[in-house]
């Protein structure tokens, strides 16, 4: 051990241990993320942490003072406005604790330090009437137990926290015990593992900045976190499970053979049969040798690195893993793309704010991969996309699935319901508002679509022969007649028009404005409440579209 | 709660099994997420509200826990959650928080995914309530 001690942590050096912290959250929070699986499965831990440390650390460095306490305080404000989800929530609470024991410090002795760790644990369980053991809280009291112990043995405060990263890392080790659902899923708590990440990153950042080394500082389990959770250079290598028949050995030989072969090694069983979990990189090596052991049945060999980045991969594609986190702006840019038809359409919906509008041509049927491409040209990381058209639906949905960015549809059916929902866009609100807003201004609009029918048949069980006209109104025919105009103002007594302001028929490619004027006469009469509007849309197979507002 | 009915018949149906229904209580329903809720945290508990709430406890035969109401729709369920949240706390992050909780929990008992949560914080407890 080096004869370098920190007897008293200052505010400078606490905003370093921060820093530390949060280097140490962003290079493991793909790690911390995968292995979230309680209380909600969301994979969001290590991003919640990483997002509520930079607030923290954010009015760490702008605290009034360089007093230990003023440093605190500051990070506890951070934490308390940047919390995200329930680890961010309760590591605000972590901060508030410790400021709480550290306020009006100059700066902390050790035993100061490990004081206003204790203080943190215990304001952390303060905020939840049924706490559950085997999560951050179990590693947050161990971490603080073990600090409190140093400290009583007269250490410095980097044997404090040295002793505080230690037991945390114990206690996450235990987690699996406590909480029956970490051991299901073969994971240790995410939370728990984040905050001993933390302590880690502190105490990395500590240890060198008062000149030695880290590696004098962690032992070597602590330097990675367990084993199993680390990701090497070479990769995370193969999950084999096989089990072994009629062995040739006796069992406990079995496993200590086996057990030397790879990690997170499990072997159970008896004289008859034995079954086997490891972790290896060369499971070619290790099943030849298993065949000399005995007969080897149900083999199962994983990919744990494929694994690893699908998991990683389905996080960012659901928008819950920003691809850049650096950069928290671009994180909230929203665009919209939405799928037409017709040139005086896509004019339209320009002019209304779409970013990029994609033509699905005559038939509304672009590729995904059009989809895509519009999607990747707008220039924001949220892009929400209106299909328009149910047929549309499923070319977005797989864009989606493909596109790196945090895609949502909204399941408009029509152009008009497109629009409606255009109309209640705006470029400052948060994404989750957003797509409320617009799904409800969908509802708002009522569009019936016309074409004339071109052989003669039954669609929807109504029965339609060559010619007549139709009016859809979202998958249902709801009157056929001669006309247009007998179809639109058969159609017009069958919706409710309560509190509809606005009659907008959009002429199509096969349309005639002047056909339109007349059945907007027609409408005027029977209906002098309704404003009428007509707009050239160029749109394919329907001549008219008629939307109601 | 006839959607909770409604999804397994068809499963049922399709497996020829059908021989009956299945109905949860609302009151089941409420005893669940009332569960879920307490073990998230910064909820302090859960609080009636008003005398009609109490009254309304009075009355049914199976009330659902304090602080919860519960409302089965043909197409999905709807709960409402009167909580205390821990002051310190960001609440609009502990409402969130406890949003999908309660949903995740329900819907992993009931099977059920149109599930809608609305939170009304009644309350703030300090640390001071407490000592």
């Amino acid at each position: 051990m080096s004869t370098n001690k920190l007897e008293r942590l200052d505010g400078n050096q606490l905003r370093k241990a921060l820093e530390g912290a949060l280097a140490q959250v962003e290079a493991k929070k793909d790690t911390i993320n995968h292995l979230n699986v309680f209380p909600v499965p969301d994979g969001d831990t290590g991003t919640n942490l990483l997002l509520t440390l930079q607030a923290a650390l954010q009015d760490a460095k702008i605290s009034s003072s360089n007093g230990v306490g003023s440093v605190a305080t500051g990070a506890a404000h951070g934490a308390l406005m940047g919390a995200r989800g329930n680890s961010g929530v309760i590591l605000s609470q972590i901060f508030r604790g410790m400021s709480k024991a550290l306020q009006g410090l100059d700066s902390a002795t050790a035993l100061q330090f490990a004081r206003s760790l204790d203080e943190a644990a215990q304001a952390a369980y303060r905020a939840v009437v049924r706490p559950t053991e085997g999560t951050m809280l179990t590693v947050a009291r161990e971490a603080a137990k073990g600090a409190i112990a140093a400290a009583d043995r007269g250490g410095d405060v980097l044997s404090v926290l040295q002793a505080a990263a230690r037991e945390a890392a114990k206690a996450v080790a235990r987690t699996p015990d406590q909480l029956p659902i970490l051991k299901e899923a073969n994971v240790v708590d995410a939370g728990g593992f984040g905050l001993q990440v933390i302590l880690e990153g502190m105490l990395r950042a500590l240890s060198s900045d008062i000149g030695y080394g880290t590696e004098n500082v962690l032992p070597d389990q602590l330097r990675y976190g367990p084993a199993a959770l680390s990701v090497p250079e070479e990769g995370w290598g193969y999950c084999t499970e096989f089990v072994i028949e009629d062995p040739k050995y006796p069992f406990e030989e079995i496993k200590q053979d086996l057990t030397s072969r790879g990690d997170s090694c499990l072997v159970v069983g008896d004289q008859k049969l034995v079954r086997v979990h490891i972790h290896t990189m060369e499971p070619a090596e290790l099943i030849a040798h298993a065949t000399t052991l005995g007969k080897v049945r149900k083999l199962k060999v994983e990919n744990m690195t494929e694994q690893h980045l699908t998991v990683s991969q389905e996080l960012i594609s659901r928008g819950e893993l920003p691809a850049t986190i650096g950069d928290r702006d671009y994180a909230s840019t929203v665009g919209v793309v939405s799928v037409v038809s017709g040139k005086g359409m896509s004019r339209i919906f320009k002019s209304i704010g779409v970013d990029a509008v994609i033509d699905g041509g005559r038939t509304m049927n672009p590729s995904t991969e059009d989809i895509l491409n519009a999607i990747k040209m707008v220039d924001a990381y949220n892009v929400i996309v209106l299909p328009n058209n149910k047929n549309v639906l499923l070319a977005c949905q797989q864009a989606k699935s493909l596109s790196d960015k945090n895609v949502a549809i909204i399941e408009t059916l029509s152009m008009p319901e497109g629009l409606a929902a255009m109309v209640a866009f705006k470029r400052d609100l948060h994404l989750s508002e957003l797509l409320d807003c617009m799904t409800k201004a969908i509802q708002s609009v009522t569009v019936i679509e016309m074409a004339k029918a071109i052989r003669s048949t039954s669609i929807y069980g109504v029965q339609v022969s060559k010619g007549q006209v139709m009016a859809i109104h979202r998958d249902n025919i709801l009157a056929t007649g001669k006309t247009y105009s007998e179809a639109l103002m058969l159609s017009l007594s069958k919706v409710s028009l309560e509190g509809k302001e606005i009659l907008a028929i959009y002429v199509g490619e096969d349309g005639d404005v002047r056909e339109a004027e007349t059945m907007a006469a027609q409408v005027k009469d029977m209906y002098p409440d309704l404003e009428l509007e007509i707009q050239v849309g160029d749109q394919g197979v329907y001549p008219y579209i008629v939307a109601i507002e | 709660m006839r959607h909770a009915g409604a999804k397994l018949r068809s499963v049922l149906e399709q497996k020829g099994a059908f021989s009956g229904k299945i109905e949860i209580m609302p009151s089941v329903i409420g005893h669940i997420a009332s569960h879920a809720a307490l073990g998230c945290y910064g909820v302090m508990g859960l609080e009636s509200h008003g005398l009609l709430d109490r009254f309304q406890s009075l009355l049914e035969s199976m009330p659902c826990p304090k602080g919860v109401h519960v409302r089965a729709y043909p197409d999905h369920l709807e709960i409402d959650l009167h909580v205390i949240i821990k002051y310190g706390t960001r609440i609009s992050e502990v409402a969130n928080n406890l949003i999908s909780a309660v949903k995740f929990e329900v819907g992993r008992a009931t099977g059920l995914d149109d599930i809608r949560v609305n939170v009304y914080i009644e309350g703030v407890q300090k640390d001071e309530d407490i000592r």
